[in-house]
């Protein structure tokens, strides 16, 4: 490290945390405890309540229509009442808010920032004819408990698809299926490849297991139809 | 005309619903194996032993194969055997066990060698009554793995939620022929 690098000042990065629907005991909790905890985080956490922002608190299992950096919450912290079921946050904190907890949660939710990709811009257009990959499962903040999105996302799970053949399988629009891969694409986890890219697999995904490869796209439709699989 | 079977095999700790599960999608009552718990640290009173069975008969000649692994880490050495030349593989958890997220690392590790080439669904039971771990806790842990596999919460008890877990292993198996 250079002379230079080791006494240069060290100017922390800014994270903007979103309260949502947190009461006032709440709020004032999290303005004191960042206020006396600071220091022991790497980033300057700042509170807001409207623009953009890198992390989403909110007190109620009730979905704002608020929109983060690049079109969606880096990550969601609910704060919910002991023994209620808010179970689709990366991370969840129990009421009474603590002061240990919240700065565990905000210093885990900095390393999370800081060794992926998600705040990435949003692309403005993909290359033409790209083909995508899921890198992994997407959280549940991005799939919203939503159908669709739960297909198009095991769609994406074990090889490279193009737009076209992604919406063609899955029956979900182009458009659903862009808006989908963007947002995916701001969080780090979709693999772009070019259409001349070698198909890659995902990792430590191998060979179909030989007694299923010779199932054609009939055996499947007939498979959900038989099974009641109605939704698409 | 012989008939096409498909295996979808449900497999999970004691507790997460696999015979509730296999239940919701099989034409006639499942048949179980299950006998009076003596384990002190289940709190239901019957468990299963040897294993499920359910059947969906999907005409055409064609029907899919239910089967419910036995639940308890005495009996791990059936689950890679019942799973073997699956269709598919459901990994259902429940949320208010002590520690989730071991009960499935003990699945992936006894699946380990199956889950490159399986195709698998993890579905996160009871997360209403437990919102820990939170279901991309799970997913972290499969990440962590260089794994992807959907992890949903579910109610087994609702035939939509057992369906959508089914779905998702489907279109993985489709998307690799």
């Amino acid at each position: 490290m250079s002379r230079d690098a080791a006494t240069a000042p060290q100017v922390k990065r800014e994270l903007r945390l979103h309260l949502q629907n947190l009461n006032d005991n709440d709020l004032a909790k999290v303005n004191a405890f960042l206020r006396i905890g600071g220091e022991r985080l790497q980033c300057d956490w700042t509170v807001v309540f409207d623009g953009e922002f890198e992390v989403l608190m909110r007190g109620s299992d009730e979905r704002g229509d608020v929109q983060g950096t690049a079109g969606g919450p880096a990550a969601t912290v609910c704060l919910a009442d002991a023994g209620t079921g808010q179970h689709d946050a990366v991370e969840a904190l129990a009421r009474p808010l603590q002061y240990e907890a919240l700065l565990d949660a905000l210093s885990a939710l900095e390393q999370r920032i800081a060794s992926t990709p998600a705040l990435r811009a949003v692309p403005r257009a993909f290359p033409p004819d790209a083909r995508f990959r899921l890198l992994r499962w997407p959280s549940a903040d991005l799939l919203q408990g939503d159908r669709d999105r739960q297909r198009l996302a095991s769609f994406l799970l074990t090889r490279l698809v193009g737009l076209d053949e992604l919406a063609r399988l899955s029956h979900v629009g182009k458009p659903q299926c862009m808006e989908f891969l963007v947002l995916l694409a701001t969080t780090g986890t979709l693999d772009i490849a070019a259409a001349d890219a070698v198909p890659a697999t995902v990792t430590a995904r191998a060979e179909p297991q030989a007694n299923h490869q010779e199932m054609d796209a009939h055996h499947f439709a007939s498979i959900r139809h038989g099974l009641g699989l109605t939704w698409r | 005309m012989a008939m096409t079977q498909h295996k979808i095999v449900f497999s999970g700790p004691p507790g997460a619903g696999k015979t509730t599960a296999i239940a919701m999608l099989s034409d006639t009552p499942p048949v179980v194996t299950d006998v009076r718990n003596t384990d002190a640290g289940l709190s239901k009173e019957l468990t299963t032993v040897g294993l499920d069975f359910g059947q969906a008969d999907l005409g055409n000649g064609q029907c899919v194969r239910l089967f419910g692994t036995p639940g308890q880490l005495r009996f791990d050495f059936m689950w890679r055997i019942i799973a073997t030349d699956a269709l598919g593989l459901v990994i259902l958890l429940d949320n208010t066990r002590p520690d989730p997220l071991d009960d499935f690392a003990t699945y992936l590790d006894a699946y380990a060698d199956l889950l490159p080439t399986i195709n698998c669904a993890v579905g996160i039971g009871r997360t209403g009554e437990c919102a820990l771990p939170t279901v991309d806790q799970f997913s972290s842990l499969l990440a962590e793995r260089g794994l992807a596999f959907p992890v949903l919460p579910v109610d087994v008890r609702r035939r939509e939620d057992v369906l959508m877990l089914v779905d998702t292993v489907l279109i993985q198996a489709e998307m690799r022929t």
